[in-house]
């Protein structure tokens, strides 16, 4: 069984509804449907059946700890029945057996202080997604009704805040808008105290390119360059980047955290509000059933499904299966032909370099050049 | 759990592609993210911590 790559993370759909609409979400506005079809919260007997399996997972790879992360939809639209249910037959089946890291990845909206009581017994961690100040957040993340989010998410990252739930607070999640102003965006975000921050590309293919995508003027990569440069050059550091972190580590020969950049494998899994195993759900951005996988918990082990080849061919994250020209450029280390999803295009699936090709290279060749000529004069002098 | 470990060895890579090894104390690094991504890609090194897996994107 040892050929088995096992997995260590599960993204775990609690909920399909959210109370936002995001006009960029992979989930319900681009390619897929299938969200139609699923029920709306994970029922508990689903729940038990998947902690199970987890615990499983766990034992036989023999892992020390797992990382769960609770999304939607809106997670928190579960209801806090469901949700405490869930992480107590979740530490109950790996007690003894692993670790197991809880997190929810929410908008923010709905936070109260009985969610963080709750959140606080259980020790599960929060990520909020925000893309900036009230001008910049209401650009994409309205209600369907189009009513701002804002004042919600800020009252949310408030209570997040206060000393007795400091500690649940991880990051804040930006989705890049390039019309916007990226020092005003990055300083909107530090003012909510982050301890951690991650800006993703709007999910898009060949297909179905980015807003403004424009590979000679590079939009995103300047935009993020803007807040690199102000942020590294900080006297201070002044929160985390995941993506800028991950460019700099691997340049200085460490790995990523993330699987937005790097050839590293990816090591998670994500289980729908229904039971089903499905690929990474960024997929649902290029085609209809693009992260299915036809398997669920109430069948199949978690072994059976890293056995299958789409699986182990979704999860490699090696230079085999990116694009010849990916493979001659001197960035494939670091970029890692980007996310799977974004090399997507109609007839040549995903043997293609990313949408974002041309952004990526000259985002990850300034922050490489950066790095390593910084470190080499930090470590002369430190030598 | 985090590496103690001072004066630990590192392979600088410059940008002409040649190497140099020099020693480090991690405490003397700046508070800064270059310092900060020094610290985290010794301490991988050091206590053998460095895997080549990566996590989910859309959430922190």
């Amino acid at each position: 069984m040892s050929e088995v790559r096992p997995f260590r993370e599960w993204v775990v759909k609690v909920a399909q509804p959210c109370n936002l609409a995001c006009d960029y979400c992979y989930v319900y506005e681009l390619r897929d449907s299938s969200w139609r079809d699923k029920p709306r919260v994970m029922a508990p007997e689903t729940a038990e059946r998947l902690a199970g399996r987890i615990a499983e997972h766990a034992r036989v790879h023999a892992l020390q700890e797992v990382r769960i992360v609770l999304h939607g939809g809106e997670p928190l639209l579960a209801g806090r029945e469901r949700i405490e249910h869930l992480v107590t037959v979740l530490r109950s089946a790996l007690h003894g057996t692993a670790g197991c890291d809880i997190s929810l990845q929410s908008n923010g909206t709905l936070l109260d202080p009985l969610w963080l009581e709750l959140f606080r017994r259980h020790q599960v961690s929060v990520g909020v997604s925000l893309d900036g100040d009230r001008g910049t957040n209401d650009l994409h993340r309205r209600s369907r009704n189009g009513r701002s989010s804002y004042t919600a998410v800020r009252r949310g990252l408030e209570l997040l805040r206060q000393p007795e739930s400091r500690a649940l607070y991880r990051g804040l999640l930006c989705t890049v808008d390039v019309t916007t102003d990226p020092t005003a965006v990055y300083e909107a975000l530090l003012s909510h105290a982050p301890r951690a921050v991650d800006f993703l590309l709007p999910h898009a293919t060949w297909e179905y390119p980015p807003p403004h995508h424009d590979p000679r003027r590079t939009p995103y990569a300047r935009w993020l360059l803007t807040v690199f440069d102000r942020w590294y050059s900080a006297p201070h550091r002044e929160t985390r980047i995941r993506l800028f972190e991950d460019i700099m580590d691997l340049s200085l020969g460490g790995r990523a955290r993330s699987a937005s950049v790097g050839l590293g494998e990816t090591d998670f899994i994500v289980v729908e509000t229904d039971g089903t195993m499905e690929l990474p759900d960024s997929l649902k951005a290029a085609y209809e059933g693009a992260a299915a996988t036809g398997m669920n918990v109430f069948d199949h082990d978690f072994d059976a499904l890293a056995r299958r080849p789409d699986v182990v061919e979704a999860r490699d994250g090696g230079p085999e299966g990116l694009a010849e020209e990916c493979r001659r450029c001197p960035v494939v280390n670091i970029c890692g032909g980007g996310l799977r999803t974004h090399r997507y295009a109609p007839g040549t699936g995903f043997a293609n370099p990313s949408v974002y090709t041309a952004d990526l290279r000259v985002l990850t060749t300034h922050i490489r050049d950066r790095a390593l000529a910084d470190a080499a004069a930090l470590l002369g002098r430190a030598s | 759990m985090k590496t103690t470990a001072s004066d630990v060895e590192f392979d600088v890579v410059n940008l002409s592609g040649s190497t140099s090894t020099v020693a480090v104390d991690l405490d003397d690094l700046p508070d800064t993210a270059l310092g900060e991504s020094l610290r985290r890609v010794l301490r991988d090194v050091v206590d053998g911590t460095l895997s080549d897996i990566a996590g989910f994107s859309s959430a922190i």
